[in-house]
């Protein structure tokens, strides 16, 4: 009975752990289908980015997180409530960047900071402040008449204020230049460090993200994720260049298409070079390459090199240029 | 938190509030100087009140739309920057409860709509009691207390319609608070809405649930609410079929109606004074005509015209063949002129069915002038004899004292349960009033000269009157009609005020016209229902001489049909009421039958929905059949 009861604990424990909990998750607009029985867990304390191509469904999975899209089937939870209704005390634990730093932009900055303040109980005044005082705006400036970068400051400000458990970022980057970005990911990275605070951040400039996740998905079209730890991805995933001119009697979406497999993931093509995209070494990558095609044949282990690799390479590596 | 949603919102909206509320002062400055205008140029004033109470005139009219406008300004400035580029969703993300929220941004629209509107019924109310007694001024407020409650529907539908993500739901409900919205306005007399209060509100508390709705779907996108679990989405998802089918099933059959009242086929009925028997003239269509006469005979035109000659008198005139001679008696152009006579009532005389503000001229013709001049007073009998000067539009405190007394002096109890008189000035003779008292004496007075003149007319105390109308011809034969609660209807005659009672079997004074027409030799009374007219004829005295009926050609319209076909139910306006009565009323068993069918096709022909669904829907299309048909096909 006694270790029942501790089983259920455990689980209770381990639940709580998991603050965002997606399980065959399907959604679809009209025949098009976006995901198809998708499944994470984003835990307490993780950095989570979401990364994926233009079109194949971020914003919907964050509507479908923040309550503001029913999926047709599976279930979401964060912090353990469904998404679709979460309750007050859930939403106040969770500071929700929406697509686009959208804002009420008729508000002054002092007035936005008035209104948001009465719903928070940890409200941070002196953050939203801080971040203010480098605009050096007039509290009375009002936020329609501010660039891009310092309305997403605002935005930033009255998010960090909130003192937040779950941070939900869509697209933080959209619309700012490398000035603002540098600005966000230092005051997310400090805000993030101190506490046990959990990120789920999804951006287009894949880039900034390197020094600040330390999980990543990747969405792919159809629904199809990888979710794996940064680090485990950039050491294990090789990137190798090779020095070879493709004959002109050769199309390179033939060669793609021969050449991609689960060994090499990626291919592309360029005047000159091949790079390759895979988990394997050089000896595996350089065997599949060559029983692909024989153009390939003559090659050996003096033309292929590895290459270090980065976030925006791991990216297109797996997922594809286009 | 709450403080912090008000102040958002009236950041949001202060700036074309401000404007609104210019506006709102400016037109009501425009009435102001209008009705000002208007009582400089008119003479009497009290003409304008004759206007205002016994022509119907809205003077105030400009005001309509109004407080609609405003709604939809209010709605606009609060919900725009709410849902351009989706940020409904900052406030959703608030930790407070989402309907509670939706109420709140509501509570400040319509709070504002309500100070604005207050301000507008106030100087209404203002303006009216400069220029009108306040008799009046109720009535306008009444008046336009329905006007108020649309702009309040308007907001809400503009809001749901602003917070519903797709464009053919927003579409849907534009149609929707069209038709909502059209029941306050439907009606354009003065007070035409006080019996419909409940309805009213009651769809205005409906319409509030169109915003959740709009919420819910906002938030979950084309969600099935049939797997929705909780309440309130669900409820709202009700209500919205609810005013849809409330729409619905008034205004096709309304329309449905109104095309096939173009089919209009008159009978008429006359007697012959020389055959002594009932002439009828048949219009079958197509400027068709058939004339008969009450022994089933046809006759040609030429026959029916000579058997009337008091009707065509004039071809008889051209044709030289006046004088006339009928039982040895001669009838010469003069006479029958002088003789001729009609007389009307109608439903829309019958005092239940009219709301009447009880301000009556107060005529005063000098016996020394042919024509009567329109007077500057006017009176009410309500606590007293009470009488307006509309010069300045004062209570003339003196001569309502001195009439109230004369009255009681006469016996007369106060309020008067009718007035009934002819409040014109363009009559050839004033009879002034009669009245029934609170103790339903009959009292018959009218001045002249300055000089009030009281009759107390005496009757049979079984006769419990309900309905008076004066006629006032030079021939002072007869002073009226009287309608009794059994729907009697008596002639008061001028000799002795006595009562002739009517034999008019079918008369039913509610819902029927009744015509009486007089001649040199007979007088004929006609009414009709929907299939008869029925005629009875009298010797100038009204003693009794025969009567007769003739029916009426039905024409079954296509429309005709078509409602009996279409429509399992109805909301019906009462047709005989000047104002908005409405009743509900179960269709013929042909649309039952209909929408049997219509179910039974559903069930078959749409397997691939699931069953639950497929009965539901099948249930709704048996009993709301084409309404049912048109919401499934709009959803």
């Amino acid at each position: 009975m006694r270790k029942v009861k501790l089983l259920k604990l455990n689980a209770v424990i381990l639940k709580m752990e998991n603050v965002i909990e997606v399980r065959n998750l399907s959604h679809a607009y009209g025949k098009k289908k976006i995901y198809d029985d998708l499944n994470f867990t984003v835990k307490k304390g993780q950095i989570v980015g979401l990364l994926g191509k233009n079109g194949v469904g971020k914003t919907s999975l964050i509507n479908i997180l923040m309550g503001f899209l029913k999926p047709l089937g599976g279930e979401c939870l964060i912090f353990g409530e469904p998404s679709s209704s979460l309750s007050e005390n859930t939403r106040k634990r969770i500071g929700l960047l929406h697509e686009g730093h959208q804002t009420f932009e008729f508000m002054t900055i002092e007035q936005i900071e008035k209104f948001y303040s009465p719903f928070y109980e940890k409200w941070r005044k002196d953050i939203y402040y801080d971040l203010m005082d480098l605009l050096a705006l007039p509290k009375t400036h009002k936020i329609s008449n501010m660039s891009y970068g310092q309305r997403s400051q605002v935005v930033l400000g009255l998010i960090f204020a909130q003192d937040p458990d779950l941070l939900v970022l869509d697209d933080y980057s959209m619309g700012l230049d490398a000035g603002y970005r540098r600005l966000f990911l230092d005051y997310l990275h400090d805000f993030v460090k101190s506490e046990q605070k959990t990120v789920f951040v999804t951006s287009h400039v894949v880039q900034d993200l390197e020094h600040l996740i330390d999980e990543i998905i990747l969405l792919n079209k159809g629904g199809e994720i990888l979710k794996t730890n940064l680090d485990d991805l950039l050491n294990n995933f090789k990137s190798y260049t090779l020095d070879f001119t493709l004959p002109n009697d050769l199309k390179i979406r033939e060669i793609e298409r021969l050449v991609k497999s689960d060994v090499i993931r990626n291919i592309e093509v360029s005047k000159n070079a091949l790079r390759l995209y895979s988990y394997e070494n050089e000896q595996e990558v350089l065997k599949n390459l060559q029983a692909s095609h024989n153009v390939f044949a003559p090659l050996n282990h003096t033309h292929i090199n590895r290459k270090k690799i980065n976030l925006e390479d791991a990216f297109i590596g797996l997922m594809g240029r286009y | 938190m709450f403080q912090a949603i008000l102040s958002k919102e009236f950041l949001k909206i202060k700036y074309i509030y401000f404007a609104l509320v210019i506006l709102f002062i400016a037109v009501l400055l425009y009435l102001y100087i209008s009705t000002l205008q208007n009582f400089t140029k008119i003479e009497p004033h009290s003409m304008l009140w004759y206007q205002a109470v016994h022509i119907g005139n809205i003077y105030y009219d400009v005001l309509k739309f109004l407080p609609s406008f405003a709604a939809f300004i209010i709605a606009l400035a609060q919900f725009l920057p709410e849902i351009h580029k989706k940020k409904f969703r900052i406030p959703l993300h608030l930790p407070i409860n989402q309907n509670k929220m939706v109420f709140l941004y509501l509570s400040v629209g319509l709070l504002l709509l309500v100070l604005v509107n207050s301000i507008l019924l106030l100087c209404l109310y203002f303006i009216s009691s400069v220029f009108y007694p306040s008799l009046i001024a109720v009535s306008a407020i009444q008046t336009a207390l329905p006007w108020i409650l649309a702009s309040f529907v308007v907001y809400t539908f503009c809001v749901a319609i602003m917070i519903e993500p797709y464009f053919k739901r927003k579409f849907l409900l534009c149609i929707l608070m069209i038709m909502i919205v059209s029941f306050f306005f439907l009606n354009d007399k003065y007070q035409g809405y006080n019996h419909l209060y409940t309805f009213l509100t009651v769809l205005l508390v409906l319409s509030l649930f169109m915003p959740l709705l709009s919420l819910y779907r906002f938030k979950n996108g084309h969600y099935s609410l049939l797997k929705e679990k909780s309440f309130i989405p669900k409820l709202s998802f009700l209500i919205f079929l609810v005013l849809f089918l409330t729409s619905f099933s008034f205004f096709l059959p309304y329309s449905t109606k109104a095309l096939s009242k173009n089919i209009d086929l008159a009978t008429y009925v006359f007697y012959s004074a020389p055959q002594k028997q009932f002439m009828y003239k048949q219009h079958l269509g197509y400027h068709h005509f058939v004339y008969g006469n009450d022994k089933n005979e046809k006759l040609s035109l030429k026959e029916y015209e000579k058997a009337l000659p008091f009707i065509y008198w004039r071809n008889l005139d051209i044709q030289k063949k006046l004088p006339i001679v009928i039982d040895g008696i001669s009838y010469d152009k003069k006479t029958i002129k002088k003789a001729r006579q009609s007389f009307k009532f109608a439903y829309n005389n019958v005092n239940e069915n009219i709301n009447q503000i009880a301000l009556y001229p107060l005529f005063n013709p000098s016996s020394k002038k042919g024509i009567i001049s329109f007077p500057n007073l006017m009176f009410n009998l309500d606590q007293e004899f009470s009488i307006y000067d509309s010069e300045d539009n004062s209570k003339d405190i003196e001569l309502s004292k001195q009439y109230t007394l004369a009255l009681k002096n006469k016996g007369f109890s106060f309020p008067a349960k009718i007035i009934a008189g002819k409040t014109t000035n363009m009559k050839p003779l004033d009879e002034g009033y009669f009245v029934l008292d609170n103790k339903n004496k009959l009292f018959h007075f009218k001045r002249y000269d300055d000089e009030l003149f009281i009759k107390n007319v005496s009757y049979d105390s079984k006769i419990k009157i309900t309905q008076i109308k004066i006629a006032e011809s030079r021939k002072k034969e007869f002073y009226g009609l009287i309608i009794d609660e059994n729907n009697n209807a008596y002639v008061l005659m001028y000799k002795n005020y006595n009562f002739v009672k009517l034999p008019l079997k079918y008369y039913d004074s509610n819902t029927m016209k009744l015509e009486i027409y007089a001649n040199a030799v007979n007088k004929l009374i006609r009414y009709k229902d929907e299939k008869y007219i029925y005629a009875v004829a009298f010797d100038k005295n009204f003693s009794y001489l025969d009567e007769f009926k003739v029916g009426i050609p039905q024409v079954s319209s296509f429309y005709q049909t078509f409602f009996d076909y279409a429509y399992t139910f109805n909301i019906k306006k009462n047709p005989y009421k000047s104002y908005e009565e409405y009743s509900f009323e179960i269709g013929a068993k042909k649309a039952f039958v209909l929408s049997f069918c219509l179910a039974l096709l559903y069930l078959l022909l749409f397997r691939k929905e699931k069953k639950e669904t497929r009965i539901l829907k099948s249930i709704l299309l048996l009993l709301t059949g084409l309404y049912g048909d048109l919401i499934l096909a709009v959803l």
